[in-house]
């Protein structure tokens, strides 16, 4: 380069500075790496056809005020592109805040049919005999119990919290009765631990769910005032 | 410029053509300045297409799935003592819609003539 278009580069690079700060850092360094490389390319290139520096130090200069309308509305996209993935991140915790705890019900669910499973077969090892009507009962209160109820209440945890937790309760006190015998339960089979996890979890989670929709509900102006 | 939906801006045909025409020309992959020069050589233009004007299209094209791009291995620049290029390529959509734009002008200027 030489001193003419030299000045008119760093003219363009000024400008192009002044219009990505505020920019995130991958955007902004991508637009400076690539208006210095289009300066760069245009002064070798040019001046290998034999155009004088200062004809191309006025390419660059004009290059750059005639794009100034486009690069302003370029940055101000990219000002709004930002405060969307702001707002949607925060979106994101706030939902992840709300639902951390539907894992740990899922895995209730699934942990309940799998030892309600478990423990209808280990009873007809030992001997049980049911009739149809037993059977039938213990896979409908079981069905209840583990996947209804437990459902319907995820699906109904922000409009009825209070529901939730009561709906929710049965698995709950069911897969934590094994605390009353925890050493023999263990001993006996040990991935009961996870239904016992997966319980207390779910009971903190709904716990929770319930406060935050009493503390969200308060937050509401009232329609009267 | 208003967008008709689906439909290019002439400042995206040209760089989609300048783009294939490069291609043609043995360089699948083109950065900025020598897609500004094909534009204006293609164009029979006096200037080169605006900094901002350019930039803001191939942001926007890349992300309309029209152009690729990646930013080359600094060794290769290093080596030939220049700033790193973005290189970007016409993608198969970019074809497509190029083809498309083509069809369309080439539908209205018949329909003009009709007229």
């Amino acid at each position: 380069m030489t001193s003419a278009d030299a000045l008119a580069g760093a003219v363009v690079r000024a400008w192009t500075f002044v219009y990505t700060v505020g920019a995130g850092a991958s955007i902004r360094e991508a637009r400076r790496d690539e208006i210095a490389s289009d300066l760069f390319e245009h002064a070798r290139g040019l001046a290998d056809e034999g155009i004088e520096s200062r004809a191309v130090a006025g390419q660059m200069l004009a290059r750059c005020f005639l794009g100034i309308g486009a690069d302003v509305s370029w940055r101000i996209q990219v000002a709004f592109g930002q405060r969307r993935a702001v707002e949607e991140g925060v979106q994101m915790s706030e939902r992840v805040k709300r639902n951390w705890w539907i894992p740990s019900a899922i895995a209730l669910i699934g942990g309940g049919i799998v030892f309600g499973f478990l423990s209808y077969r280990n009873r007809i090892d030992e001997g049980w005999d049911p009739s149809l009507l037993d059977s039938a009962g213990t896979v409908l209160t079981a069905g209840l119990v583990f996947v209804v109820l437990p459902i319907w209440a995820l699906v109904v945890r922000r409009s009825h919290p209070g529901w939730t937790l009561v709906m929710l309760a049965p698995a709950i006190v069911i897969s934590l009765s094994p605390l009353l015998w925890i050493d023999e339960a263990v001993r006996d089979f040990e991935p009961i631990l996870v239904l016992l996890a997966a319980a207390i979890v779910t009971l903190v989670g709904a716990l929770t769910n319930l406060a935050q929709a009493s503390v969200s509900d308060g937050a509401q102006p009232s329609a009267a005032a | 410029m208003r967008r008709r939906e689906g439909a290019l801006i002439p400042l995206e045909v040209a760089v989609l053509a300048a783009g294939l025409g490069l291609r043609g020309a043995g360089e699948p992959e083109f950065h900025g300045f020598s897609l500004a020069k094909a534009i204006r050589d293609g164009d029979r233009a006096r200037r080169l297409t605006a900094h901002g004007t350019l930039y803001k299209a191939l942001d926007r094209m890349e992300r309309m799935g029209l152009l690729e791009s990646r930013w080359e291995a600094p060794e290769i620049a290093a080596a030939q003592r220049r700033p790193r290029r973005r290189l970007y390529r016409v993608t198969g959509q970019g074809e497509r819609a190029l083809d498309e734009a083509r069809e369309t002008a080439m539908a209205r200027s018949i329909e003009r003539g009709m007229a």
